[in-house]
């Protein structure tokens, strides 16, 4: 049923306002639902509960529900309580990263990961999106220390607290965190944050071969060089976007990042210029954060971004195996790696992406490499046609825990008001909320 | 009272362990009848020691077809009971699973089998550049299982993180008998983030049998220091002043002068008896970074009035500072017999007036309460002493102990920063969290183990009072033993 036709004038008047709905640009008979507090998600969710719809807080998701329902929470931004001096913020989540680093900047505080500015921090819960700084620093989960979760039975729950040590009950923040809000939409977080370091330091280098730039991060990181971010990428994912346009002609740029006292950078800064010279090409440019940690834009179409989660220690190995399995030149993609987290993506442009049938046979004999070896790949970002290999790959292979996740998934939400295309439910062929039944 | 009858299944327990990993005899199950926290006494029925996850499934599977309660254990050094079959049954002591399968430097990872004692761990690292970082003061004992089960913490948590930062992977007797792995050997999630849900799941969501856990590199230099103040705000001052400047101490330890003069009566170790509160700190890094920091911590320590300054200058008068600190609750037998003790985590900056409310609950009922806590994560851990002889002063602690978890309530603080819930806590958790928050962490527990044989009456609230506390506080155990925390 759709969601709009049922909601009235009344519902709307308790809702307080028309605000609250607006039509989606560009989608037929799509609509916006912009709440302004926990307590008009909570209401929506039920209507949708009771009404058979469903709502996607992803854009991309709500265009491939039949109907199109955009929960924005870009409205709830409320700070609720903010004690600097013990490093923790209650905030609703619809606050962006931008205004949020820039509330902790007056104290000289930061969220130690970074993302692009006009992100929301729903987003970054939603998805438990890795940072460039995710290697030394981890996850947004490492910082929940408490969640407030509107559900689609129209309740209001929390779980955790305020405080940085917490195992009172079980660690529902954990489970939340990366649920892409299929188990409740997550409204309001307690977050631990952290002292801005004195220094921040950034480098691009320029270099030829992969083994070659690996091992400059593997010794920087045994001299124990306080490396916050470390991330490789291959030019070709940028290509034709006029990113790390350079005069060199090298595959790779290492883009390095160390923070810390202000003294011990400096102290480090004439060892680090003579080693980083022969690599030295680039000048940083802050748009690069944005695109290294963004694989699409939004409204435009979907690129294909496929994750690779391995042991960090053996990021040499599998970066050579995936370039085996997809050569670079030849499938017109890119390899980004985030080597202190083990983490690797091969982008194509929404341009370049190939049939799905071609990357599936590739990826399913990867995958069943990688899963034997302690790792694990998901479809980080995918266009409509991909759907079925999300399904197959964005949830564990185990069937015990596919059938404890569409438990708990059923628990949490019965009428499967919530839908991620991300983390799809597991159910028959054909029920799927999707716009390909 | 269960209805089955467990002497009907020994000989499929037999033929599972073997008869001699099976205890039956009142004498045997005696020592499994508490753990850590001595305030309730429940004996299992039945005690297995099983040496394979596969073991431990066939036990499962047993137990499910006959429908016997079971609970996990590991050395029993939990403070909150969570290793207590409260429902009798069968208990499962995965003490024989204590192999260390496999230390991957190159990955910074080591498996282990849940038996596994937390220091082995650390031992088995010695050659290593590597530690496992979690270090709970029972480390002697405890094991990796616990740790994982209550989400253990320990002194070094406060730059390392808990048990939770430390697990990748789990292998799990699901409580319908299947086995599984749940996470990678990377931490990025895939799919809903069942780790994280399993740590600190107390055993009711399913047995914990393998564990990938992440070791860190060693620190190259490290530096301890006692600082004593005269006043309690002094010393509270210089913990937030800390926190709030970005210096990530690698421990920021508290103790107030009764347990001062404790560790010094058991251990001579000298530490300043005169003031009212003492800081153990600990910095580390690499040989740049400490002595920055040191300057750092000596300026907060001097402009929160120190009235003393020491430094463990080699790594014997650091290690026997340390061994002071994780073993101050035992040294609290001289003057009581037994202890009643919290677990609770408050705001950072809200340590001072709360120490102070428990100074103030203590007079008022003439209680003997120690402080040595945790300071930088602000996870307090008031001691309370008391004769289990006595029952006007058995009173006073239980009305004194829950003044105080309200204090701390009050303050914005939690129940459990490291215990665990158990059945300790349980009763208190409406105190945090509505019907509706509850229910949600029920649901999980329906859907993980919907017949509820996996350690039961745990976590949640069951029970109309406090009555079967007071009740078995009587219980003559009280009188023995001590604690780490």
């Amino acid at each position: 049923m759709d969601l709009k036709a049922v909601i009235s004038e009344t519902d709307l008047a308790a809702l307080q306002g028309p605000e609250v709905l607006q039509p989606m640009p560009g989608v037929d008979g799509g609509f916006i639902l912009t709440p302004e507090t926990p307590d008009q998600v909570a209401q929506l969710l039920h209507l949708a509960q009771t009404h058979g719809s469903c709502l996607a807080l992803d854009p991309d998701d709500a265009r491939r529900l039949p109907k199109p329902v955009w929960l924005n929470l870009s409205r709830m931004r409320a700070v609720r309580k903010y004690r600097p001096a013990d490093l923790t913020l209650t905030v609703e989540t619809g606050i962006s990263m931008g205004t949020l680093n820039e509330l902790l900047m007056q104290d000289s505080l930061w969220f130690p990961l970074s993302y692009p500015d006009e992100m929301l921090l729903s987003d970054v819960l939603a998805e438990d999106t890795p940072a460039l700084e995710t290697g030394r620093c981890g996850y947004p989960r490492d910082y929940v220390l408490g969640l407030e979760i509107a559900a689609p039975d129209g309740q209001i729950t929390k779980c955790g607290g305020e405080v940085v040590k917490n195992v009172t009950g079980y660690d529902l923040n954990k489970l939340y965190t990366g649920s892409h809000h299929t188990l409740g939409v997550i409204t309001a977080a307690t977050l631990k944050v952290n002292a801005r370091p004195e220094r921040r330091q950034q480098w691009i280098l320029d270099v030829d071969h992969l083994p070659e730039a690996l091992d400059l991060i593997r010794q920087l990181r045994d001299e124990g060089y306080p490396l916050v971010r470390c991330e490789l990428v291959h030019r070709n994912r940028f290509r034709g976007r006029g990113m790390f346009a350079s005069t060199s002609e090298t595959a790779w740029v290492l883009l390095i990042e160390m923070a810390g006292y202000d003294p011990h950078l400096r102290q480090m800064a004439p060892q680090l210029k003579k080693r980083f010279a022969p690599y030295e090409k680039e000048k940083i440019r802050p748009q690069h954060d944005r695109q290294l940690l963004r694989f699409g834009e939004p409204g435009k179409p979907l690129p294909l971004a496929i994750e690779f989660a391995v042991p960090h220690g053996q990021v040499a190995h599998w970066a050579e195996r995936l370039l085996q399995y997809f050569p670079v030149v030849e499938h017109r993609h890119g390899l980004q790696i985030r080597p202190l987290a083990g983490l690797l993506w091969l982008v194509w442009q929404p341009t370049d992406v190939p049939h799905p049938d071609i990357v599936d046979s590739a990826i399913s004999r990867f995958s069943s490499e990688l899963v034997q070896a302690g790792g694990h790949v998901q479809l980080a970002e995918f266009p409509p046609a991909y759907v079925k290999l999300a399904q197959r790959l964005n949830l564990p292979a185990d069937p015990h825990l596919r059938r404890l996740t569409e438990a708990i998934r059923k628990r949490y939400d019965p009428a499967g008001v919530l839908f991620s295309r991300k983390l799809p439910m597991i159910l028959p062929e054909g029920e799927h909320h999707d716009a390909a039944k | 009272m269960s209805e089955y009858d467990i002497r009907r299944l020994l000989p499929r327990l037999h033929a599972i362990v073997g008869k001699r990993y099976v205890l039956t005899r009142p004498e045997e199950l005696a020592v499994y009848e508490c753990d850590g926290c001595l305030l309730v006494k429940s004996p299992p029925e039945a005690v297995v020691l099983p040496r394979t996850t596969d073991e431990v499934a066939a036990i499962v599977r047993l137990c499910i077809e006959q429908g016997i309660p079971y609970t996990a254990r590991g050395s029993g050094t939990g403070l909150s009971g969570g290793a207590l079959p409260l429902e009798g049954g069968v208990l499962i002591s995965l003490n024989r699973m204590d192999t260390i399968l496999e230390i991957d430097t190159q990955n910074e990872i080591a498996t282990v089998e849940v038996g596994v004692i937390n220091g082995w761990l650390n031992q088995a690292l010695q050659d290593t550049a590597y530690f496992y970082a979690p270090d709970p003061s029972s480390q002697s004992a405890c094991t990796l299982g616990g740790n994982i089960a209550e989400n253990a913490g320990g002194i070094h948590c406060i730059k390392y993180g808990v048990t939770t930062d430390h697990v990748l992977a789990l292998e799990v007797v699901l409580p319908d008998g299947t086995v599984t792995w749940l996470g990678s050997r990377n931490r990025r999630s895939h799919g809903l983030n069942l780790v994280g849900l399993m740590v600190g799941s107390e055993g009711t969501l399913g047995i914990v049998t393998r564990a990938v856990v992440r070791i860190v590199p060693k620190p190259a230099e490290i530096r301890a220091y006692l600082a004593a103040f005269e006043t309690v705000e002094d010393a509270g001052s210089t913990v937030s002043a800390i926190i709030a400047s970005g210096l990530v101490p690698a421990a920021l330890e508290f103790m107030d002068t009764f347990t001062v003069k404790a560790v010094n009566a058991a251990y001579n170790v000298g530490f300043p008896e005169t003031s009212e509160a003492v800081l153990l700190i600990e910095i580390d890094g690499d040989g740049v970074e400490v002595p920055l920091a040191e300057k750092v911590l000596m300026g907060f320590l001097e402009s929160n009035r120190a009235c003393q300054i020491r430094s463990a200058e080699t790594a014997e008068e650091r290690q026997q500072l340390w061994a002071a600190r994780k073993g101050a609750v035992a040294a609290y037998g001289r003057y009581l017999p037994a202890f009643y003790l919290h677990d609770t985590v408050i705001p950072r900056s809200e340590l001072t007036a709360v120490l102070r409310q428990i100074q103030a609950i203590a007079r008022k009922y003439d209680i003997t309460v120690g402080n040595v806590f945790h300071a930088g994560d602000g996870n307090l851990h008031p001691n309370i002493l008391f004769d289990p002889a006595d029952p006007d002063m058995v009173e006073r602690i239980l009305k004194g102990g829950a003044e105080i978890l309200k204090a701390c309530l009050d303050a914005g603080g939690t129940l459990s920063g490291e215990h665990g819930i158990g059945i300790e806590k349980s009763e208190y958790m409406p105190l945090i969290f509505s019907e509706a928050d509850l229910a949600r962490m029920m649901a999980i527990k329906e859907v993980f183990d919907p017949r509820k044989l996996a350690n039961p009456l745990k976590i949640f609230p069951v029970r109309k009072g406090c009555g079967e506390t007071k009740m078995a506080v009587d219980h003559p155990l009280l009188a023995s033993g001590g604690a780490w925390i």
